[in-house]
């Protein structure tokens, strides 16, 4: 497959807007407007009675202010999972993904059906079979106790290890598939001509094929790192009093304690430190647009 | 939050059967009117919004929609409901987490639309908090004679004093479980709880009630007349373990399987759970500390958007006959809110009926107390204060 | 092949040593073990569809038995809830996928004005917590009067798919060679016709991904679901609430289903393309 190559030929003005209008309307309506409301909640103060509260848009921002001060240690500590998460994703994606591209041959769309048959069992399932596996007497935690390699609380369940194990495992295939399909449309030819050029292997790798798969990278990890920072049924299952991410908080506030304000703003907080996050991530990667 | 068993229903929804008329065991039903009371609703109501309390004459018609926990029913029970009514039941297993069924259906309540259900089961709290919403439709004694097959205790609750607004479902106790290979020893008390060489494997329930009850109750204090003084210092306890690294997790129904696998070796757990969880793992016990423990009761209520409240007053006097609600109790496992229980429970099942925490003696159920019922304003504080220390 | 005879220039020509054998034997062995990874709890939930627990649940070995297969649709409830998820797990990600790719390739393909702007609007949808997400989204559907079902799950479901089918597209879109349509157009194709025949075939693996992806999503999906489900119950409803009470082997019997169907379709597949190529060989 010939490589990038960008046209030079005058483009419709009007065809790229005619071409996201329809996902634009659909997530303006859809998306935008209950993000809109949930924006208003959170500056509001809410009174009256407890499980009817009226909501008064007030510009508050002391929901924001109590959300950064009280929730610190979750907010740190969903960002830190996720990053870890995400990292560790990648170093396991990456080998699979490169073989599949490049060393796969006809079997390609085989091993990739496989890599995503587990995804399509439900992810509670498959999080109660981890739980099997890692439990407390079962032959995990048993070999690794003999090595030493346990947390500090002496088993694997309950532990932030988990907590990010599980988080890794459900997000990956979301760092899989846009790796590979990132890695297999670089030319092999490429690769052969930079074996040719650079005397050993891993400098054909850092100089030529990383680069290269850079996309893939970026989006696997957007994928990865955003809902595993907001994400709670982890923490829920797999971990203990002292594992709680923000998504925990925000659901208990909100289904619990009903502080429909707090939540809104935690939230608000959540998504705003993500973007933030992320745009930073893509100038890192010295890419210019977003995605 | 409550005890579910595993076996469930097969009858589902639209089993068309033939119309007949509805004989309620023992009882006659009424065909005039009570006091005055205007015949509001018509049998196939196609009213979206309907709130009449109606007293309707004649038998019950039509469908009936049920909301339920999830197998918390008894193979077959909805299929004889059917034949012997001749209504059809949409029955639905879409009751998983209190809260978060509050949380879905809050905004069509308060817009009076519809929820999908003419019938739904729930713990008491909720039934409360709903009914002092205002919307929860009164239930017509007139036509669930049955009624009278109420255990005593719950007919004079004073969360729902004559149950005008509910009717119990089911009830069961809230103790301790242990698992007897990983604790080495019986459990008995609270204490036993905070035993360090427990730490990190004994789990506490995240509700208020179920969670808080029995610890208030080791300080001495009562969750009949609960104050902010009781629930504060049995919160203080639990924050105090915690910290240690006491506590692994704070659960909700999900701690049956840590139970089970041996991660946990003391927990916070509902009768009925265990009963069935012993079936498979004999080392696994049921207790209730001695300080005493707590009951939950899960309530049929009639929303106020019902679209058929005969049929729903029909159900209700269905599973208030004992022989119908024996089968009930002997698949759910947890105790009966019908009282003398005991002979239709030995015929349909005698190791049920021989099972202390199913049929409990009285000297187990003078120990286990229910909680006074809360203002809204006392439930918001004992909540966002344990939360606070659940997580969140 | 260990080597590869290149042809640099017209007269010289290179050997090349091809990489060694151990190198590409570890490589290949690390991506077995994360496949091995990935279907550790697989083996477990398969495992345990032969288990013969006698109480509700279903967390320790009790027994082999076959009886669960021979029953697997003893539970109504979860078959359909079963057959309602992958209904909407195929139907929004038909509709997410149009939309989704459709931005996708406008984004990649040309500079416009608003172009971040929308990148980072397409971001948004991926960062917003579920739970209040699914009450907002009710909330919307209610002020419109409808009743929350079968339609609003399908709506709510494509709503989240669409950035993550944008992202997933847009990254095999990089490096996409667009002097191709121009070599289409100036042959005399129609702008409609090179899009049909010229660039929708180069990117079809991104969007066979990103359908895979986005229907995995869908099957998958459980707070937002909840609240706009009405009483309607679809499967992972359906597992979360009997998660918490009681886990009857059917699920697993179940769940074992689906994977063996998709195993079979995947084999049958791959065999049929194989022969097509046999039988587009030269020489046949």
């Amino acid at each position: 497959m010939a490589g990038a190559a960008v046209s030079n030929r005058q483009r419709s003005k009007i065809a790229p807007y005619l071409m996201i209008l329809p996902a634009l309307m659909y997530l303006g309506i859809f998306f935008m407007v209950p993000l809109y409301s949930l924006a208003r909640m959170s500056l509001s103060h809410s009174g009256g009675s407890v499980y009817l509260p009226t909501l008064e848009f007030k510009w508050d921002f002391g929901n924001y202010l109590s959300a950064f001060s009280r929730y610190q240690d979750e907010i740190i500590r969903s960002f830190f999972y996720a990053t870890i998460a995400t990292a560790l994703s990648l170093l396991l994606a990456f080998p699979l993904a490169y073989v599949i591209a490049f060393k796969a041959g006809r079997y390609k769309n085989l091993i990739l059906g496989l890599v995503i048959l587990p995804f399509f069992v439900t992810f509670l399932i498959r999080t109660i079979a981890w739980r099997t596996i890692l439990a407390d007497d079962g032959w995990v935690v048993q070999a690794l106790g003999s090595v030493g390699l346990l947390p500090s609380e002496g088993r694997l369940l309950s532990t932030s290890w988990a907590v990010i194990g599980g988080l890794t495992y459900n997000w990956i295939i979301f760092m899989i598939l846009p790796l590979y399909v990132s890695l297999e449309k670089i030319d092999p030819l490429l690769i052969q001509a930079s074996k040719d050029l650079y005397s050993t292997n891993r400098r054909s790798f850092t100089k030529v094929i990383l680069p290269l798969s850079m996309p893939g990278v970026l989006a696997g990890s957007l994928l990865v790192f955003i809902p595993a920072s907001g994400d709670f049924i982890n923490a829920d299952y797999l971990g203990s009093t002292r594992t709680t991410m923000i998504g925990n908080v925000i659901e208990k506030q909100f289904l619990v304690v009903k502080d429909y304000p707090a939540a809104a703003a935690l939230s608000m907080v959540l998504m705003l430190t993500i973007l933030t996050g992320v745009v930073l991530y893509t100038r890192a990667l010295g890419t210019e647009d977003l995605l | 939050m409550s005890p579910t068993p595993f076996d469930h229903l097969t009858g589902l929804a639209n089993k068309q059967t033939s119309r007949r008329r509805f004989i309620g065991s023992g009882a006659a039903v009424a065909a005039a009117l009570a006091i005055g009371a205007p015949i509001a609703a018509s049998c196939s109501s196609n009213d979206k919004s309907s709130t009449a309390t109606a007293t309707q004459s004649g038998p019950a018609t039509g469908t009936l929609r049920v909301s339920n926990w999830p197998l918390y029913m008894a193979d077959g029970f909805i299929a004889a409901f059917q034949k012997a009514s001749g209504l059809t039941v949409n029955y639905k297993e879409d009751f998983n987490d209190p809260e978060q069924w509050f949380a879905k259906v809050k905004e069509p309540l308060a817009r009076k639309q519809d929820i999908g259900a003419d019938l739904a089961v729930m713990p008491t709290f909720l039934m409360a908090r709903l009914h002092g919403l205002g919307w929860l439709n009164e239930i017509n004694d007139s036509n669930v004679p049955n009624k009278k097959n109420l255990r005593p205790d719950l007919l004079a609750a004073s969360a729902d004093p004559g149950r005008k607004y509910s009717a119990p479902y089911m009830s069961g106790l809230v103790g301790l479980a242990y698992n007897s290979t990983a604790t080495g020893r019986d459990i008995t008390t609270i204490d036993d709880l905070w035993d360090p060489k427990f730490k990190g494997r004994v789990s506490l329930f995240s509700d208020v009630q179920d969670g808080l009850g029995m610890i208030m109750q080791s300080q001495g204090n009562s969750v009949e007349h609960p104050t902010t003084e009781t629930v504060t210092k049995a919160i203080d306890l639990v924050r105090e373990q915690k910290d240690k690294g006491q506590i692994r997790r704070f659960t909700g129904n999900d701690y049956a399987s840590d139970l089970a696998a041996g991660n946990i070796a003391v927990a916070q757990a509902y009768s009925g759970d265990v009963v069935q969880l012993q079936a498979d793992n004999p080392h696994l016990k049921f207790v209730v500390p001695d300080s005493g423990a707590t009951t939950f009761v899960d309530n049929m209520v009639i929303p106020y958007t019902t679209q058929n409240q005969h049929a729903a007053e029909a159900w209700i006097n269905y599973v208030y006959d004992r022989s119908n609600y024996a089968k009930l109790v002997a698949f759910v496992h947890g105790v009966p809110v019908l009282s003398d229980m005991t002979d239709e429970l030995t015929k349909v099942d005698p190791k049920a009926a021989n099972n202390p925490w199913i049929n409990p003696p009285k000297n187990v159920l003078d120990k286990a107390k229910g909680w006074a019922p809360l203002t809204d304003e006392q439930a918001k504080q004992y909540s966002d204060a344990y939360a606070a220390v659940t997580g969140g | 092949m260990n080597q590869r005879i290149i042809t640099v220039g017209r007269t010289e020509k290179k050997v090349v040593k091809a990489s060694p054998k151990w190198g590409d034997l570890v490589l290949r062995f690390i991506a077995a073990l994360v496949l091995l990874y990935l279907f550790l709890p697989i083996f477990v939930i398969v495992l345990f569809s032969f288990n013969d627990p006698k109480g509700k649940f279903n967390y320790t070995w009790q027994g082999f038995t076959l009886k669960n297969w021979a029953d697997p649709f003893k539970y109504p409830a979860l078959t359909d809830a079963l057959k309602l998820s992958l209904d909407v797990a195929a139907v929004s990600t038909g509709i997410a996928l149009v939309l989704g790719s459709l931005v996708a390739i406008a984004l990649v393909r040309q500079r416009f004005r608003g172009q971040t702007a929308v990148d980072t609007f397409l971001v948004i949808p991926l960062t917003a917590p579920e739970v209040v997400m699914g009450a907002a989204m009710l909330t919307l559907f209610l002020d419109f009067g409808w009743e929350a079902g079968y339609a609003t799950i399908v709506i709510s479901h494509i709503a989240f798919e669409i950035s993550f089918i944008a992202m997933t597209v847009r990254a095999r879109m990089r490096g996409f060679d667009w002097t191709l349509e121009d070599a289409s157009l100036d042959l005399g194709a129609s702008p409609t016709r090179t899009f049909f025949k010229v660039t929708l075939p180069l990117i079809i693996p991104g969007i066979v991904a990103a359908g895979m992806l986005s229907f995995a999503l869908s099957l998958d999906d459980f707070i937002i679901t909840y609240f706009v489900s009405g009483s309607t119950v679809t499967y992972p409803l359906y597992v979360n609430a009997a998660v918490k009470a009681a886990v009857p082997p059917q699920i697993n019997v179940l769940a074992t289903a689906i994977l063996l169907i998709s195993l079979v379709l995947l084999a049958g597949g791959t065999l049929y393309r194989r022969r097509q190529d046999d039988g587009a060989r030269p020489g046949n």
